[in-house]
């Protein structure tokens, strides 16, 4: 007969505490739920008897969740981890998987956010039996999917890549679903499989998962193959690598002779910005949208008519500004260049821009 | 009848105003200080070029881009402005 499962949850806070303790203690499996309001207690009580798994938080007074993680991953390496934190920072999250965690979750507000924390604990703590290895190490997209795949695993993989998430439905190794921002089926699988960083966590699977996905895992995974090597090949613009970073938008616009940099802001709104090749974005940006703003105004108040383009040039470089509707762009040229020969620039760059 | 009277009725034209042509000079508080701008432009929009082109100067300053001349364009007029002393010259053209 198995031992009763023992679950510690590690938080600052009485009240998430019990709370917590109260949901999971009503998991099929029973498990013994325990409590500990700081690192040190988790601790003592992690070495007083075995647990199946350890929940914590990352926010807390003299020992943070880090550090008990730390002393966890070196005493306790068998130990299942979970982090459950208010704190929904990418970094933080980035930092835990590479501590070894198993998942990282945000403290559950909704009901449906509280059945999916229920849900992957219950689903850790049944993966215990089935035992295996665990490690922290890189993975590209491509050998998680397929691993998932050949195993032949009902599970839901979550990738995290910055401020995009995405999810794969996988039901005995059969591709189901995929879903990213609008996108679903193969076009957001296409999508995730065209990020080339983040993190990943295994979430219970869902049975009752629509297919959408036809193809077979090895098509899509051979097609994703192919536009990874056009993303390394600098091809497909947006994509995030070093090389597509390069084919932007604004690296384009910024490849034209004389060009040193170029920045889109709205107008008068200078603290939204994109730049590229900019040393100071964040003041560039203010005056182009101040600028932008300022001369739209002196238009209309003496009726010269539509602004069209501001050109400056000066000792260490020249700028071309204009604007579409409430965008502002804006180009740094190399110094020397007359103003004449910045507008033309301008005047191409944003021919380009507009189309 | 009535719509004779309409036609030839005379109503009083709303009186155009023209984009002036010429320069003027401004401190680098934006007072204007000289002028050749014809007397019909009125001389609270010359101050608002004048104060205006000033500003951006000095504004483009704390962005790394020092300017020694600032060129605008409008659908109507060319508005050219050289740094002098912290002040600026400024030409006006309307465009044809």
């Amino acid at each position: 007969m198995d031992a009763q499962k023992k679950i510690l949850i590690l938080d600052d806070e009485a009240q998430f505490l019990e709370l917590c303790q109260e949901l999971l203690s009503t998991l099929p499996v029973k498990p013994e739920v325990r409590t500990a309001s700081s690192g040190a207690h988790a601790i003592a009580l992690l070495e007083a008897e075995p647990y199946s798994l350890l929940l914590t938080d990352l926010r807390m007074p003299n020992m943070d969740g880090f550090q008990v993680l730390a002393i966890v991953r070196r005493r306790f390496p068998g130990l299942r981890t979970v982090v459950m934190t208010g704190v929904s920072d990418d970094e933080y999250r980035t930092r835990a998987y590479a501590m070894g965690i198993d998942l990282y979750l945000e403290k559950p507000k909704t009901a449906q956010e509280i059945k999916m924390f229920v849900d992957c604990v219950e689903s850790l703590l049944l993966r215990e039996e089935t035992g295996g290895f665990r490690g922290v190490q890189s993975k590209t997209l491509t050998d998680i999917v397929q691993m998932e795949s050949l195993s032949q695993s009902s599970v839901t993989l979550k990738f995290t890549n910055g401020p995009f998430i995405g999810k794969i439905w996988l039901l005995n190794g059969d591709l189901m679903d995929a879903e990213m921002g609008d996108l679903s089926g193969e076009e957001a699988f296409k999508k995730i499989m065209s990020w080339r960083s983040g993190t990943f966590e295994s979430l219970p699977a869902d049975p009752a998962r629509e297919r959408r996905i036809m193809n077979s895992v090895q098509g899509l995974l051979l097609d994703s193959a192919q536009m990874l090597d056009e993303i390394a090949a600098g091809e497909v613009p947006g994509s995030g690598g070093e090389k597509a970073k390069a084919a932007s938008p604004l690296a384009e616009l910024g490849r034209q002779p004389g060009v040193e940099f170029v920045l889109t802001t709205n107008i008068g709104k200078g603290r939204e910005f994109e730049h590229f090749g900019c040393d100071a974005p964040d003041k560039t940006a203010v005056w182009a949208a101040a600028t932008a703003e300022r001369f739209n105004q002196l238009g209309e108040k003496i009726k010269a008519g539509t602004l069209q383009q501001v050109i400056t040039t000066g000792s260490q470089r020249g700028a071309g500004l204009t604007t579409r509707g409430e965008k502002v762009l804006c180009a740094g040229f190399q110094r020397g260049r007359t103003a004449g020969q910045i507008l033309e620039a301008l005047k191409r760059i944003t021919a380009q821009w507009a189309s | 009848m009535g719509l004779l009277d309409f036609f030839s009725s005379k109503k009083a034209a709303p009186a155009i105003e023209r984009l002036p042509s010429g320069s003027f000079t401004v401190d680098r508080e934006g007072k204007v200080l000289t002028s050749t701008l014809p007397q019909g432009f009125a001389e609270a929009s010359v101050r608002e070029i004048g104060r205006t082109v000033v500003e951006s100067m000095v504004s483009a300053r704390g962005a790394n881009l020092p300017v020694t001349e600032l060129v605008v364009h409008y659908s109507g007029l060319k508005i050219t402005a050289k740094e002098q002393r912290g002040g600026a010259m400024i030409f006006l053209a309307p465009v044809r």
